[in-house]
């Protein structure tokens, strides 16, 4: 399986900040990596950096060759509360993902994506509404169809779940372990939730400026590393709920 | 006041020209608010307001043209505020304070080089309609077209970079580009604006449509055509009127504005409660 995304050795500082050090990691064809840390670990950092939106000071991102800007999707933090008096409908928000046209008018074929994709995200029936009148679920949804309606490769997602309720949350994961699963979109997954993550992704990165974990999901138990960083029952719990097995499975 | 003597007023030329030149700077201005304002960029009008002060000045001293001299040196001070914001070596807002002040300044020690032209500066700190001339007039009509035409031709751009910079970026939009060209169009319409309204007034002209026109809670593109239709408004009531009651014209049309403003404020409220 081609590696779409390699950090060969990524250190990144803001003045005499050291943010981020020597990082390497991967994301593989049709991979669902968590990218896990606690705040102020440099895990936002790290994926504005491999987005290209901050500078690196050493090291390098190496993208494969068939990928494209048009392959990535990037779903930011909710911007929910910003967006309350933003004059725009649900449909020029999810256009924006098609930015790079040039005429005042969709063209034929993005009318057909922004169609396509928000069947697919069930939010056909708010084209029309103003983004300030959603609720933090649909808002989310939008941004989500924003992300993918170019059909990238890799989504890009940075604490997507942050401003959502439980139950909404818990639906956001699974929309998208089903892109993962059924659409074969590749994940790339910001979250200071270890424990939710963990039970979709397919492997962890775990940052405190600098990796403390990188590897799959059924190798956390005994990363001793790992046992250091968060403590052998925290771990330990991790390793044996019961809602483990069935989801990293699905 | 009847229609007789309204059709009367209509026919002085002066007028004709201060319609004509007031109309394309409100739509021109419109245009570009609605990107300015949500980007909090606003007071990049008004600091380049102030830079035309300098350049009205310099072009009295040099006896040509205040258009010819303003618009490439306003265009160069709005790329210069950009570049200070970019580097992030000073905040946005201490970089248009620094180029206003020290172009104000400019303004001033120039016009004290030459006291004779004083009473022209003043026009162009407040806005004069008596002094468009025709050749106004063209420069008006194609600075507006090319405004207006750059602006549908970007508008996707320009709109993905307003609503999330960060996103825009990652899509492949050339960000630095649009915020060239949105410090250009705004440039050339500062400079328009300067003859109508004044230097001191012009910066309202591009905020006050647009927001009042926010208050109305409508999508991006009728947000627009709002804006026009107030800018349009209160142009036109702001020139009878002031000719009228021999009101100062560019106060005059902003403060209608700044009425409608309370109006619509007022009636977001009402809304609301309801």
């Amino acid at each position: 399986m081609s590696k779409y995304i390699q950090a060969h050795d990524v250190s990144i500082s803001f003045g005499r900040l050291e943010v981020l050090k020597h990082v390497n990691f991967h994301v593989k064809e049709n991979d669902y990596l968590a990218i896990v840390g606690p705040n102020g670990s440099g895990k936002t950092t790290l994926m504005k950096a491999l987005l290209g939106l901050v500078s690196i000071d050493s090291g390098s991102f190496e993208y494969h060759p068939s990928l494209s800007i048009k392959d990535i999707g990037y779903l930011p933090q909710s911007s929910f509360l910003q967006d309350k008096h933003f004059p725009a409908t649900v449909k020029e928000i999810i256009a924006t993902g098609l930015a790079n046209q040039s005429l005042f008018r969709y063209s034929k074929d993005d009318e057909k994506a922004i169609r396509q994709i928000s069947i697919l995200l069930d939010i056909k029936h708010l084209l029309n509404k103003k983004i300030g009148h959603l609720s933090g679920g649909q808002h989310q949804r939008v941004l989500m169809a924003r992300a993918l309606v170019k059909n990238p490769k890799i989504l890009i997602l940075d604490e997507p779940t942050s401003a959502l309720d439980p139950k909404i949350r818990e639906d956001f994961y699974s929309l998208i372990h089903h892109l993962h699963a059924h659409e074969n979109v590749s994940i790339v997954l910001i979250s200071h939730d270890l424990q939710s993550v963990s039970d979709y992704a397919k492997n962890i990165l775990y940052l405190d400026q600098e990796v403390v974990y990188f590897g799959s999901v059924s190798d956390i138990c005994t990363s001793e590393a790992l046992i250091e960083q968060l403590g052998a029952q925290a771990v330990t719990a991790l390793c044996h709920r019961p809602d483990h097995e069935h989801h990293t499975h699905s | 006041m009847n229609i007789t003597h309204i059709l009367d007023l209509l026919s002085y030329s002066f007028l004709q020209r201060a319609f004509i030149v007031g109309s394309l700077i409100a739509i021109s201005s419109s245009f570009l608010g609605i990107f300015l304002v949500l980007r909090k960029y606003s007071m990049i009008g008004d600091g380049l307001a102030h830079v035309s002060f300098a350049t009205v000045a310099l072009a009295l001293l040099l006896n040509t043209s205040p258009l010819i001299v303003s618009i490439p040196i306003v265009i160069a001070s709005s790329f210069l505020i950009l570049k200070l914001s970019e580097e992030n070596k000073i905040g946005g807002d201490a970089a248009i304070a620094l180029v206003s002040s020290t172009s104000v300044a400019l303004g001033v020690f120039i016009s004290s080089l030459a006291s004779g032209f004083n009473v022209d500066l003043f026009s162009y700190l407040f806005g004069s309609i008596l002094i468009l001339s025709m050749m106004d007039v063209y420069f008006s009509l194609i600075l507006s077209i090319v405004v207006v035409i750059t602006v549908l031709y970007y508008y996707h751009q320009l709109f993905a970079v307003t609503y999330d910079v960060d996103f825009a970026k990652v899509s492949g939009v050339n960000v630095k580009k649009s915020n060239y060209i949105l410090a250009v169009l705004t440039s050339i319409t500062i400079v328009l604006g300067i003859r109508v309204v004044g230097t001191m007034l012009i910066s309202s002209f591009i905020i006050f449509p647009t927001v009042i026109a926010l208050k109305l809670q409508t999508g991006f593109k009728r947000t627009i055509a709002l804006a026009v239709a107030f800018s349009l408004f209160s142009v036109f009531s702001g020139i009878f009127i002031s000719i009228i009651l021999d009101f100062p014209t560019g106060a005059t049309i902003v403060l209608i504005n700044a009425l409608l403003f309370i109006v619509a404020s007022l009636s977001s409220l009402v809304l609301k409660k309801g």
